[in-house]
């Protein structure tokens, strides 16, 4: 049987019941077998690559970085939203002369190319929260 | 090649409908098959009098098809001269039969 692969667009803070929903889906994506191509974080979505964020549960940040390390996972943050909602690495700080770097762990940010790669490649599409 | 259909329906700040643009034109610049869909109060982006709306720059870009939904344009009193460009103004029965056109839609 041929298993279809996915393309993930998460446009929803870590802070959001979608945001949630998009966890699981992808857990169960993953322990079914199937693929996931790339997991891309747009608009608020990329808030989940601060790394200064601060919740009482750590976990829900957490998760996604267990994720990534334990399936090789790309977790991208799509760079114009980053730029405009101050989520940044070292390259991209010194870019935008800004004095620090707050990108966590296991995520990177790219351009809409890779994006577009991986939704060419893959078999499905699925979103998480609204796309404006 | 993949025929991508994005659905605009809020009519967001300036900043958000510059970014809002950023997959559609970046699609575009991949020489994908782009073309969008306006319904309920995104149909304000397209109006000649919002001068300073982002999305005038659909009036130069390679879309393939822009559609508008008939009902959204008629609630807010909008007729097809009020637009910045010629458009395909499509019913809501209609707009089904377009999604099912598109591979990708979102």
């Amino acid at each position: 049987m041929i298993t279809p692969s996915y393309a993930i667009l998460i446009t929803v803070s870590p802070l959001e019941k979608a945001s949630e929903d998009a966890f699981q889906f992808i857990q169960t994506v993953l322990n079914q077998g199937q693929k996931i191509k790339c997991i891309f974080f747009y608009q608020d979505g990329v808030y989940h690559g601060n790394r200064l964020i601060y919740l009482e549960n750590a976990e829900l940040i957490e998760r996604w970085q267990k994720l990534s390390d334990n399936h090789n996972l790309d977790l991208i943050l799509c760079s114009a939203s980053a730029a405009r909602r101050g989520v940044m690495d070292a390259a991209h700080a010194a870019y935008f002369g800004k004095d620090c770097e707050n990108l966590a762990k296991g995520f990177r940010i790219a351009g809409l190319t890779v994006w577009y790669e991986a939704l060419c490649s893959s078999d499905e599409l699925q979103v998480f929260g609204d796309l404006n | 090649m993949l025929k991508i259909l994005f659905v605009k329906k809020k009519f967001l700040s300036q900043e958000l409908a510059k970014e809002s643009l950023d997959m559609v034109l970046a699609g575009v610049d991949l020489d994908l098959k782009i073309s969008l869909l306006f319904m309920d109060d995104a149909v304000f982006h397209l109006m000649k009098s919002e001068s300073s709306s982002a999305y005038h720059v659909l009036t130069i870009s390679e879309i393939e098809k822009i559609y508008v939904a008939q009902e959204s344009l008629q609630a807010r009193n909008l007729t097809m001269a009020d637009l910045i460009m010629p458009v395909k103004i499509v019913s809501m029965a209609q707009v089904v039969e377009v999604v099912s056109l598109y591979d990708v839609v979102m």
